[in-house]
């Protein structure tokens, strides 16, 4: 195993300071909501939520340390038992009226925030395992499989948000691997349609920039 | 190497970049308008914008009377809560607030863990709270940010000096967390756990509104948000009962200090016109948030009452059944009504010897003076003709081992044996002939509740016409409706029953006999019943209807323990029936 202090040296600093800018924006954001944020203290709303950053930076490091072998090892085991908690709470009652969480006495773990980089990991194994002709549009058949189970489980929890976060990175995935960008553009067009459809403009808008899109990939989308 | 390690295309990771580039951008722009750009605007707003939503509960529907009194209203109560995210000090407040309420901490904190529904809803951790305290509450409000106080409608019985009703009216209690499932119940609601509160809920109950506060963001409320409308509390429907509280009340006057139950029907019309048990309990102490050891008194009472033995007391009916085996065998052609038995005292059959209730026995009996003077010996003899079937049919015809379908959700059935019954319960070589005996004259695995045996006294008042039972009074046309299977019998054996009960109460040998009746304009007609029990004395049943012009009405009563029919249970039923025609007339005032 690589020792933790090679990798943190090896890692993409402009990668781990995407992270932190993040975290960054989230402090800020916490301390304008806060309404007592003005008298900081141990007790105030804001430094109890900032604290938090303690716990999720010991949670980094452990995810952190091991190496990226054993990370594709278990990447298929710790989705599935991602996906076997995200049923957990459809047993375990409501909490707030919704099945979000598993009620652990004064902590409520919401298991649709972990889903959502084990999907990531997983759908990365799968997509890196194996010589897949990305473009074919059936080659994308799997990965969306993959993507929509843990999006209607988390949909169904009445969590339409995060549903949405655990749809959301197939796309660049799949363009990473090669995947047509016709094909990509295909996957979103109905998402934005839906969107658009609320406006006559946008949505004007979107039918002439759906048509010239489709009348450039003709030969692209034509079945022979 | 794995796959993810090998060299990504320049172009490719270009794009990436300027995509999250571009992602990036737009999230520091808006960044930069929320928290720069419109500061000042924004930070304005937040001192008073903040909403606070109120749920505003739903007075429950009023209950009435058939006359239009009101039997059950409501008042409003006082409850404070708690909505955690807007504390500032939790603990500190909490502190506070349970001294101000005379409250312990512990207890202020299992009501907030018990209510509790989220960090941003009101959890409820006093209730019932006096003006004074409330006002200390009130006074203090700057220092307890996040404590607010709501009404909360619970029951008001405007004449319960006069009227009590309790097993009728039922009572409210606070919704369990097993029945919350997915109901649209919130935890600590309230919700009809007996009689007509529970069988009518989903009418009584309305629909709960929302108000939306302004508050600011120390919780203090500062007017109203005028672009959301308040959703009104819509009250839940009034609903008018078949009871006539005069009638109830007077009942209930009669039957104090007794263990028992009578319930009075309006034969034509099939209402239940009153319904009463004793001992019944103060709906005033139901009628908000019950004390723990308020409800233990109830549940330790050995006397029991929260038991509604009008629809829930299941006892052997004793020698009203007299009539059902008489029914029996008129129809079925198995007895000459001029035929006469002797009766010693005593009957042996089988191994064993039947006694009558009369040790020195009533002679020659023919069916009439066996119903009149209740001859047990009579009936054992005519029982031996009448196949157990049959007698089953004719029972259940009346409605015996069935329960009457009256709206009180907790009524019992009863039970009516039949040869599957004899067999599943004793083997089919377990029981002879000799078990029936007893069947015919009321004892034995026969049990019925009195508002089955009202009922069986209101088919028997009006040739087996009655409509189905009912509480809940509705428009006449609506009466088609509730019409029960209609009863054929022979019309020989109608007015032959109807002479014999006329003579029960009327003439002197009769075991009901009341002068009073013989020299009134009301036809008064009825049974009496004693009932064995291994527990102590007999009950003491009768069973009867009395009309006068077109008013017909027929009722039981029942007194647990109370020794012959004739002298315990007929006396009131008498007082019923008079009381009821002379308050009809407005010769007597009843309340």
């Amino acid at each position: 195993m690589i020792p933790l202090v090679t990798k943190l040296g090896s890692a993409s600093i402009r990668w781990l300071m995407v992270s932190f800018v993040l975290v960054g924006f989230g402090l800020i954001a916490l301390y304008s909501i806060a309404s007592d944020a003005e008298e900081i203290s141990l007790s105030s709303r804001f430094v109890k939520h900032a604290l938090w950053i303690l716990p999720s930076l010991i949670i980094f490091v452990v995810c952190f340390s091991p190496s990226t072998k054993t990370i594709h090892k278990f990447a298929y085991t710790a989705f599935g038992v991602g996906l076997c908690l995200l049923l957990v709470p459809f047993l375990t009652g409501t909490v707030a009226g919704t099945h979000r969480w598993i009620s652990m006495g004064s902590v409520n773990f919401q298991p649709s925030e972990p889903i959502k980089w084990l999907l990531v990991i997983a759908l990365a194994r799968y997509l890196s395992d194996y010589n897949l002709e990305m473009k074919k549009i059936y080659s994308l058949a799997f990965p969306i499989v993959m993507v929509l189970i843990p999006a209607a489980v988390i949909l169904r929890q009445s969590d339409l948000g995060s549903a949405i976060i655990v749809l959301t990175p197939v796309i660049p995935m799949l363009y990473w691997v090669d995947a047509k960008p016709v094909h990509l553009f295909l996957l979103v067009a109905p998402i934005l349609s839906i969107v658009t459809a609320f406006n006559y403009y946008s949505f004007t808008l979107w039918i002439i920039i759906l048509s010239v899109i489709l009348y450039r990939s003709r030969s692209t989308l034509r079945v022979s | 190497m794995l796959k993810s390690e090998i060299y990504v295309p320049v172009g490719k990771r270009n794009v990436a970049y300027a995509v999250t580039a571009a992602l990036f951008a737009l999230l520091i722009t808006k960044f930069f308008i929320l928290q720069i750009y419109r500061h000042d605007s924004l930070f304005e707003q937040s001192e008073d914008n903040r909403v606070r939503f109120i749920t505003t509960y739903a007075p429950r529907g009023k209950v009435l009377d058939r006359n239009g009194s009101i039997l059950v209203a409501n008042r409003a109560v006082y409850t404070i809560s708690v909505i955690r995210d807007e504390a500032v000090e939790e603990e500190q407040e909490l502190r506070t607030v349970a001294d101000y309420l005379g409250m312990t901490i512990e207890e202020v904190n299992r009501n907030l863990n018990k209510y509790y529904r989220g960090r941003f809803l009101p959890a409820r951790i006093a209730r019932d709270v006096p003006i004074e305290r409330l006002s200390l509450v009130e006074e203090h409000r700057n220092q307890l940010p996040g404590v607010i106080y709501s009404e909360f409608p619970v029951r008001f019985y405007p004449e319960l000096e006069e009227v009590r009703a309790s097993h009728v009216l039922g009572y409210l209690r606070e919704i369990t967390s097993s029945e919350l499932g997915n109901s649209d119940y919130l935890p600590g609601d309230f919700i009809g756990a007996q009689g007509v509160e529970k069988e009518f809920e989903s009418v009584l109950r309305g629909e709960k509104g929302t108000s939306f506060q302004q508050v600011d963001a120390y919780g203090r409320q500062v007017g109203t948000v005028e672009e959301r409308t308040p959703i009104p509390a819509l009250p839940g429907e009034d609903i008018r009962l078949t009871i006539d509280r005069n009638l109830q009340g007077n009942i209930e006057d009669i039957l104090e200090g007794e263990i028992g139950a009578a319930v009075v029907l309006d034969a034509v019309m099939g209402e239940v016109l009153a319904m009463v048990s004793k001992p019944d309990y103060s709906l005033e102490d139901f009628a908000g948030f019950m004390e723990a050891d308020v409800w233990g008194k109830y549940l330790n009472d050995s006397d029991n009452p929260l038991l509604n033995r009008a629809v829930q007391g299941i006892y052997p009916p004793g020698s009203a059944m007299k009539l059902i085996t008489t029914i029996a065998a008129l129809e079925d052609g198995l007895v000459d009504p001029r035929r006469t038995v002797s009766c010693s005292g005593t009957y042996h059959y089988g191994d064993r010897d039947y006694g009558c209730w009369k040790e020195e026995g009533h002679g020659n009996v023919n069916l009439s003076k066996a119903i009149v003077e209740s001859c047990n010996i009579y009936f054992y003899q005519l029982m031996e003709r009448i196949k157990l079937d049959s007698w089953h049919r004719y029972a259940t015809m009346f409605g015996f081992g069935e329960k009457s379908g009256v709206e009180v959700s907790e009524e019992y059935g009863g039970i009516v044996p039949n040869t599957a019954f004899m067999d599943g319960k004793y083997g089919r070589r377990g029981w002879t002939k000799g078990y029936l005996l007893n069947m015919a004259i009321g004892q034995g695995d026969i049990l019925a509740t009195p508002l089955q045996m009202a009922q069986f006294a209101a088919l028997l008042a009006t040739k087996g016409e009655m409509p189905k039972l009912t509480l809940l009074q509705v428009q006449s046309e609506s009466k088609t409706k509730r019409v029960h299977d209609r009863l054929y019998l022979k019309q020989s054996t109608w007015s032959r029953i109807r002479r014999m009960l006329f003579d029960v109460v009327n003439s002197s040998d009769g075991t009901a006999y009341s002068p009073y009746f013989a020299d009134s304009a009301i036809n008064y007609f009825g049974k009496t019943g004693t009932a064995q029990n291994p527990h102590g004395e007999p009950h003491a049943w009768f069973i009867g209807f009395a009309e006068k012009g077109a008013k017909k009405i027929a009722l039981a009563v029942l007194i647990e323990h109370g020794g012959t029919g004739g002298s315990a249970a007929a006396p009131p039923a008498a007082r019923i029936v008079r009381d009821y025609f002379r308050d009809e007339e407005g010769q007597l005032t009843l309340r």
